[in-house]
C-alpha cells in the first residue's frame, strides 16, 4: 500500500510541466542519438550530464533516463533502415529487422519495436517498484566487509559480461580503480598521484574520463574508415508503422518472455540491454516452431529482443537505487548526476530523497507512453533528420563535449583529461581491452576503497573479515563463480 | 597465419603489455613516500600497492594469452593512411585546448569548426564559415547565457569591459 502511495507521488513529481517537458526531451534525444551510428547512451548522458546542473536532481534524472532507454529504441531505426545498428542493443535487430525492411515491411519492424520497446520499458518498471524498496531495505543491514565484497562482484560482473577476455576486463577494472586513487586520500588527506599537480588535488573527475572514453573515442574512431550509409527507402508514415493486429498476435509472446529476461537479466552488473537482446534471440530461435525463418525476417526475431533491451533498463535502475550500484556506463552517469546534486546513492536513498527516487520511477511510465508515440509518429522526421546531420556530427560532439565538461569545473585541464581519455579510449579498442569496467572501476574506486580500509580497521588487520561475515563469503563466492566459469566452458568448448 | 604476420600482430598487445608495466611500477615508485600502514590501519598506500599486486599478475597472464594462445592473438591494426582521419580530428581538439583561454571561446570554437568542417568533412568554404558561425554562435548563447556558464573572452575580453 505504501509503495502505491509513494507511486503517485512519484507519478504527481513527473507529470509538472517542467519535468514532462525535459522528459520528452530526454526521449527525443535519446532516440536521435540512438539512431545515429557513432555515439551511444552513456556518450550521450555523459556530454549532456554538465547540462542537467541547473535543473535539481529529479529533473536531471528524469532527462538522463529518458536518453537511456530512448537510445534503445532509436538504435533499431538504423538496424532496420541501414544495416547497422546504433546501439550494441539493437545489433540483433539487424538480423530479422533488415530483411523485413527488403521485403517493403519497415513500418512492421519499426512498428513492433515501438511497442515491444514500451511493453518492456513500462512492465520493467513494475519490477523496478516491488524489488527496488525491498532490496534497499536489505542493503542497510550491510555492513564495510559486505560492502566491498558487494562492489567487487559488482565489477567482477561487468568483467563476465564486457567482452570475450576475462583478463583484459580485470585489467581494465583495475585500471579504473587506480584513477580513483588519483587525489587526496579520503582519511588521511594525503596527496596520492597528484604529481605536484593541484589540478589533480580533488581527483580525476568521472565526467571527462566518461565524455572522453564513450563520447569522443568513438568519434575518433569514426573517422578511420568512413563508409558511407545506404538508407533502405520505405514509407514509413504513422498508418504504415502501426502494427496489425496478426503483428500483435504473433509478437505477444515474444514480448512476454522478452519482458522477463530483459528485467530479470538487466539487474546484473554488465549484462544490460545488449546482453538481454541477444539471449531473447536465442531463445525466440530455439523454441520457434519455424527457426529457419529466423535471420530472414521473423517477427520473433525483431519483437522479443526489442523487448527486452527495454525491459533491461528498468531491472538496471534497480542495482543502481536501492543499492547504489551502477550495472552500466550509463547508470553509473545518473548515479553521478546524483553525486553532484549532494545525494548519497545507496539504500537510504529511498528514505532521504523519496521525491527523487519515485518521481525518476514516475518519470519511466510517462516517458515510455511518450517514447511510443513520439517515436510511432515521428520516424520520418528522425530518418530526414538523421540523412542531413550526419557530416556535422562530429564538429558538434566534439563542441558539446569541450563545453559540458568545461561548465563543471570552469577547467580547461578537464577538457584536456576528456581529449587523453579519448585517445586511451580509443587505444583501448584497438588491442580488445573494454571500456565499461574503467568506468565503473573509477566510480566505485572510493567507495570500495573506503570500505575495505574500515572492514580491515574494524577487524584489526584480520583480511579473514571478508570470509567470515556469511553475506560478503557469498559475494566473494559469486565474484569467484563469475570470473572462473566463463573461462571453464570456454576450455570445455575446446 | 605466417609467423612474420603473427608477431606484427602481436606488437600492439607487447605494447600495451609493456605499458602496463610501466603502470606498476608507477603505482609503487609514486607512492612509495606514503605509508602502508599508519596507527594499525591501512594507510594511503595500501590500495595502490594491492592494484599493482593485482595489475601484475594480470599482466603476466596478459602476456600468456598474448604468446599462447592460438592464432597469435594478433589484431588488425589502422593503417598509417587510415590514420591521418582520427589525428586530424584529434588536432582539432587539441586546438580548441590551447586557445580556449587564450584566443577566447567563440573565436576558438568558430576556428575549428570552420577548420574541421573544409578540410576533414570537405565541406565548400562557404558552407563551412556559414555553418562554424552559426554553431559558435549557438553554443556561446546556449552556454553563457541560457545555462549561465561564465565562458572565456580571450583576447576578446575588452569588448566585454564597459
Amino acid at each position: 500500500m505504501d509503495t502505491i502511495l509513494l507511486m503517485f507521488n512519484g507519478l504527481a513529481v513527473a507529470l509538472t510541466p517542467v519535468n514532462l517537458i525535459f522528459c520528452a526531451i530526454g526521449v527525443v534525444i535519446g532516440t536521435t542519438v540512438g539512431a545515429l551510428p557513432g555515439i551511444g547512451s552513456a556518450g550521450a548522458c555523459a556530454i549532456l550530464l554538465p547540462a542537467t546542473f541547473k535543473m535539481g536532481p529529479v529533473t536531471a534524472l528524469i532527462m538522463l533516463a529518458g536518453i537511456f532507454y530512448g537510445t534503445q529504441y532509436g538504435g533499431t531505426i538504423t538496424s532496420v533502415l541501414m544495416r547497422v545498428p546504433g546501439e550494441s542493443a539493437s545489433v540483433v535487430t539487424m538480423f530479422d529487422g533488415n530483411p523485413l525492411a527488403r521485403q517493403g515491411k519497415a513500418g512492421v519492424a519499426l512498428g513492433l519495436a515501438a511497442v515491444g520497446s514500451f511493453v518492456g520499458g513500462t512492465v520493467s518498471v513494475i519490477g523496478l517498484m516491488v524489488f527496488g524498496p525491498l532490496l534497499a531495505d536489505m542493503a542497510l543491514k550491510l555492513g564495510p566487509a559486505e560492502y566491498f565484497s558487494l562492489m567487487i562482484m559488482a565489477l567482477s560482473l561487468v568483467v563476465a559480461f564486457a567482452g570475450e577476455s576475462i583478463v583484459r576486463g580485470l585489467i581494465a577494472t583495475c585500471l579504473g580503480l587506480m584513477l580513483a586513487m588519483v587525489g587526496q586520500d579520503l582519511m588521511t588527506g594525503q596527496p596520492r598521484l597528484t604529481f605536484g599537480l593541484q589540478q589533480l588535488l580533488d581527483g580525476i573527475d568521472f565526467l571527462p574520463v566518461a565524455v572522453g572514453m564513450f563520447g569522443l573515442s568513438e568519434m575518433i574512431a569514426f573517422f578511420e574508415k568512413r563508409n558511407p550509409l545506404e538508407i533502405v527507402k520505405a514509407e514509413l508514415g504513422f498508418l504504415k508503422v502501426l502494427p496489425s493486429l496478426r503483428d500483435l498476435r504473433e509478437s505477444f509472446f515474444p514480448m512476454v518472455r522478452g519482458t522477463a529476461i530483459g528485467f530479470f537479466v538487466g539487474i546484473f552488473p554488465g549484462a544490460g540491454p545488449t546482453i538481454s537482446s541477444f539471449l531473447s534471440y536465442g531463445l525466440e530461435q530455439r523454441i520457434s516452431k519455424n527457426p529457419e525463418q529466423f535471420g530472414k525476417g521473423a517477427i520473433a526475431g525483431v519483437a522479443g529482443p526489442e523487448t527486452a533491451n527495454n525491459a533491461a533498463t528498468g531491472g538496471a535502475m534497480v542495482p543502481m537505487l536501492s543499492l547504489g550500484l551502477p550495472s552500466s556506463p550509463s547508470t553509473a552517469l545518473m548515479l553521478a548526476a546524483l553525486i553532484m546534486f549532494g545525494l548519497k546513492p545507496g539504500p537510504t536513498l529511498f528514505n532521504d530523497a523519496p521525491d527523487v527516487v519515485w518521481g525518476l520511477i514516475g518519470s519511466l511510465y510517462v516517458g515510455n507512453v511518450m517514447l511510443v508515440v513520439i517515436n510511432l509518429a515521428c520516424i520520418p522526421l528522425i530518418v530526414y533528420f538523421m540523412d542531413k546531420v550526419r557530416g556535422y556530427l562530429p564538429i558538434i560532439i566534439l563542441l558539446l563535449s569541450a563545453f559540458g565538461v568545461y561548465s563543471y569545473r570552469s577547467s580547461v585541464f578537464d577538457i584536456g583529461i576528456m581529449m587523453a581519455f579519448a585517445l586511451v579510449g580509443y587505444g583501448m579498442t584497438k588491442v580488445a581491452i573494454p571500456l565499461a569496467p574503467v568506468i565503473l572501476g573509477l566510480l566505485l574506486g572510493g567507495p570500495a576503497e573506503n570500505s575495505l580500509r574500515q572492514a580491515l580497521v574494524l577487524s584489526d588487520g584480520n583480511p579473514l573479515v571478508f570470509l567470515a561475515h556469511p553475506i560478503s563469503a557469498a559475494f566473494l563466492a559469486i565474484t569467484c563463480a563469475s570470473l572462473l566459469l566463463p573461462v571453464l566452458l570456454r576450455k570445455r568448448k575446446g | 597465419m605466417s609467423r612474420e604476420k603473427s608477431a606484427q600482430g602481436r606488437t600492439p598487445q607487447v605494447v600495451t603489455g609493456l605499458l602496463i608495466w610501466i603502470v606498476v611500477a608507477g603505482l609503487i615508485g609514486f607512492t612509495r613516500g606514503l605509508p602502508l600502514i599508519q596507527e594499525g590501519a591501512p594507510g594511503p598506500r595500501f590500495m595502490p600497492v594491492l592494484l599493482a599486486l593485482c595489475l601484475g599478475i594480470l599482466n603476466v597472464l596478459y602476456f600468456a594469452d598474448i604468446f599462447l594462445s592460438k592464432g597469435g592473438g594478433s589484431l588488425v591494426m589502422p593503417r598509417l593512411s587510415e590514420l591521418a582521419g582520427p589525428a586530424s580530428y584529434v588536432l582539432v581538439g587539441l586546438f580548441m585546448i590551447f586557445f580556449w583561454e587564450r584566443l577566447g571561446v567563440v573565436a576558438t570554437v568558430l576556428v575549428a569548426s570552420v577548420g574541421e568542417l573544409r578540410f576533414l568533412e570537405r565541406y565548400s568554404w562557404g558552407r563551412s564559415v556559414l555553418v562554424g558561425v552559426l554553431i559558435s554562435l549557438t553554443t556561446w548563447v546556449l552556454f553563457q547565457f541560457v545555462l549561465g556558464v561564465p565562458l572565456p573572452a580571450g583576447i576578446f575580453s575588452w569588448l566585454l569591459v564597459r
